[in-house]
């Protein structure tokens, strides 16, 4: 019997000169021009990055956390709403947030949702159900319980026709949902909205599955071509100071060892799985010198698995200031 | 960097099990034969009337006792669909030329292993709280990403593994997320599968949505009144035409395009004109730069529903049919039933069967076209060339995705 995966480490780290990589290939360079969080204690950006300081200088690691503020997404219509689940409204409340920070219009962007474990609450609901009286079983809460109703969801409410991929990949969740939203951004040279979510589990699933907080992030990713020039040009001035201290510029590459990393910073804010995507979040918008999720002490590069053997490489490429007057 | 799609994409080895065979040979055969797997329910603890495209093997085969841990209904259905050696033989031959890490697994399901867990509710009360213990301590499949995390055990790959769960779409929408690997050159092949099985979410689920037929489905019948379920599970694999270590399977062909879209309209029900259905197959052509009359057949997806085959129907009639394509089109789940999150690499894999032998398959349970539908949809099929196939798949939260295979040159 294999051991509980909440036994497995964090599945980051930020390194740098390994001597095991066996082949590297570069996805390109992308920017970050939105950013939407919702978690214990936070529900933006500012909020989270006052909560992370907090954490990381605080020596004792077990701090506080306030339950998370109820996630009201604007775009979903007050009576939908009522019915949505909870992590469908934290993932589309904070896709909300990061389009607004990029000045871009929702049906520009393809979407990609990652969510380790879906909705558990609804899974309890509906296996309960089932195991009564399964004539009772409720039409909305079986075409709410699909993977993909986050999804769903985010398209109806912001009108969306373009692609809407919905994902999982247990503890490196993180990383194949941002790297399958870099691969398609690239790949079709459009931005992506990446949500990354996960509600605490539901109590019947503890004892399999630890993971007892509530997190949801979302990120737009533009690959860097005539895109991003095609969208400074359609922003208001006063929208481009906003989006001047979110905007970051990153190159993604993928790479493969031999052997497992076990070099994984164990030190987590969050037991969520959605969450393993914050060390990205750190890296990109909190001072480098006071980070100590992880023990490498270069920190030019961060690492997020994708699988045993192979990695996301996210490197800085330039200042925001520079992105920002380049592409304008 | 550029992504590199001037080498094509080849389609090397695949299987498939499903009610209409134990093989995708077997199913072929079914098919040619227009023997139906569709039975009356037999699905433990379901009392609803109507038939279903059930895997019976999957009720008395259990996995092996070294991958109890793995042990689901869907996880079974995974077992027997690699059962048979001349697919994993071919697996390995890229394992072991470019290394487990180089080959990426790309799963689709809409189900996971959902069927274990209401085992696991049923044998120990509603009304209790639920313990996942004993043989129930199984972290590595109450989890949407199961059918990943088995597969990839079973096929020794240490690569980028992803479980899309977008319904009914899923292992349609597998093939796309495999084209970037491959034409990005992140991984040497990859495989692409998709698990479905039969379980009380999914027949109460579509009984409370009024969808489930107490007859046999008849797509595009005028007097279709809904779908039936079924249950397969099928993988292929994929690589760069540049990059083939073994020879492939007589099946082998060109994975073209691929066309992914929303329908931004409703959770349940596909938006009326078929607009994001026809964003989808749009793209798909415009990635093939192929015209509506480059297309010889189209496995639609055709679940018998009065809604989905109506809005299909008109929409392949106004894209192909008024454009002056005499491509043919028929549904294949007569045979198998609405497999869910597998039907988009089942259904694939029979459109590319169709291309290998020059054959298009009937429509089962058809007799006389809905009067709203101007689609040539047949009672038998025909041998007729085919260089250029489709298959469409639209799922739960206006999900669609539409692939085009065409033959090697």
């Amino acid at each position: 019997m294999s051991s509980s995966l909440t036994s497995v480490p964090s599945q980051t780290a930020s390194t740098s000169n390994r001597s095991d990589v066996l082949d590297s290939t570069p996805l390109g360079s992308f920017y970050i021009a939105g950013i939407g969080l919702w978690g214990p204690s936070f529900d933006s950006l500012d909020s989270y990055l006052d909560v992370a300081k907090e954490f990381q200088q605080d020596a004792d690691p077990n701090i506080e956390l306030a339950a998370p503020v109820k996630p009201v997404p604007k775009l979903i219509p007050a009576n939908e709403r009522r019915r949505a689940p909870l992590a469908v409204k934290a993932a589309v409340s904070v896709c909300e947030q990061a389009l607004a920070m990029s000045g871009l219009s929702s049906d520009e962007l393809a979407c990609v949702f990652g969510s380790s474990m879906g909705d558990t609450d609804l899974t309890d609901y509906m296996c309960r159900v089932l195991a009564q009286d399964p004539a009772l079983l409720s039409p909305t809460k079986f075409h709410n319980s699909v993977h993909n109703a986050a999804a769903g969801y985010w398209t109806i409410a912001s009108d969306c026709q373009q692609a809407a991929n919905s994902v999982a990949a247990q503890e490196f969740t993180a990383g194949m949902s941002l790297f399958e939203a870099a691969s398609q951004a690239r790949y079709e040279e459009q931005p992506v909205m990446l949500a990354l979510f996960d509600t605490a589990v539901s109590s019947s699933y503890r004892s399999l599955y630890d993971l007892a907080d509530s997190f949801a992030c979302a990120l737009v990713l533009i690959p860097e071509c005539d895109s991003l020039r095609e969208l400074t040009k359609s922003l208001d001035q006063n929208h481009s100071e906003n989006l001047k201290s979110i905007l970051k510029s990153i190159d993604i590459s993928v790479q493969n060892s031999a052997a497992s990393d076990s070099r994984f910073s164990k030190k987590k804010m969050l037991s969520n799985l959605s969450a393993e995507i914050l060390p990205l979040v750190n890296f990109l918008y909190l001072d480098s010198k006071v980070d100590n999720f992880s023990d490498a002490t270069d920190y030019s590069e961060l690492m997020l698995a994708l699988s045993d053997q192979s990695y996301l490489c996210i490197r800085k490429t330039k200042t925001a200031d520079s992105v920002y007057t380049e592409a304008r | 960097m550029k992504s590199d799609a001037s080498c094509p994409i080849m389609l090397v080895a695949a299987e498939a099990v499903s009610a209409a065979g134990d093989s995708l040979d077997h199913a072929w055969q079914a098919i040619k034969s227009k023997r139906s797997g569709l039975r009356a329910n037999t699905v433990a603890h379901c009392e609803l009337d109507t038939f279903v495209g059930k895997v019976d093997a999957a009720d008395d085969t259990p996995l092996d006792e070294t991958d109890a841990e793995f042990e689901s209904r869907n996880n079974r259905l995974i077992a027997l669909a690699l059962a048979r050696q001349s697919f994993i033989e071919q697996v390995n031959a890229y394992r072991d030329r470019y290394g487990a890490a180089r080959i990426g697994l790309v799963m689709g399901s809409s189900t996971s292993s959902i069927d274990r867990t209401e085992d696991a509710y049923r044998t120990q009360g509603a009304d209790t709280p639920i313990s996942f213990t004993d043989a129930y301590f199984q972290p590595k499949v109450f989890t949407p990403h199961a059918p990943g995390i088995y597969a990839g055990k079973r096929l020794g790959i240490t690569g980028p593994t992803l479980t899309v769960n977008t319904a009914c779409s899923s292992s349609a929408k597998v093939f796309a997320t495999a084209k970037r690997w491959l034409d990005l050159n992140i991984v040497d092949a990859v495989v692409v599968g998709g698990a479905d099985s039969l379980c009380l979410s999914v027949m109460y689920g579509f009984h409370s949505l009024q969808l489930v037929s107490k007859n046999r489905c008849k797509p595009f019948d005028a007097t279709r009144d809904g779908i039936n379920l079924g249950e397969a599970a099928c993988f292929a694999l994929l690589t760069k035409q540049n990059k083939v270590v073994a020879e492939p399977q007589s099946l082998a062909c060109v994975l073209e395009a691929y066309g992914e879209s929303s329908d931004a309209h409703h959770m349940s029900h596909p938006h009326p004109d078929g607009a994001g259905a026809r964003l989808a197959i749009q793209k798909a052509l415009s990635m093939a730069q192929a015209s509506a009359c480059d297309i010889d057949y189209i496995n639609l997806h055709g679940t018998a529903s009065r809604a989905n085959d109506l809005i299909e129907g008109k929409l392949v009639q106004s894209l192909f049919v008024n454009a002056g394509s005499d491509c043919a089109a028929s549904s294949t789940k007569g045979w198998t039933g609405h497999t869910l999150g597998a039907a988009g690499i089942l259904e694939s894999l029979f459109a590319v069967k169709a291309m290998e032998h020059d054959y298009v398959p009937a429509s089962l349970n058809f007799h006389k076209l809905d009067p709203e539908i101007g689609l040539s949809v047949q009672q038998e099929g025909q041998a007729r060339k085919l260089n250029r196939v489709m298959s469409n798949s639209f799922g739960f939260g206006g999900n669609n995705a539409s692939l085009i295979f065409r033959k090697c040159a």
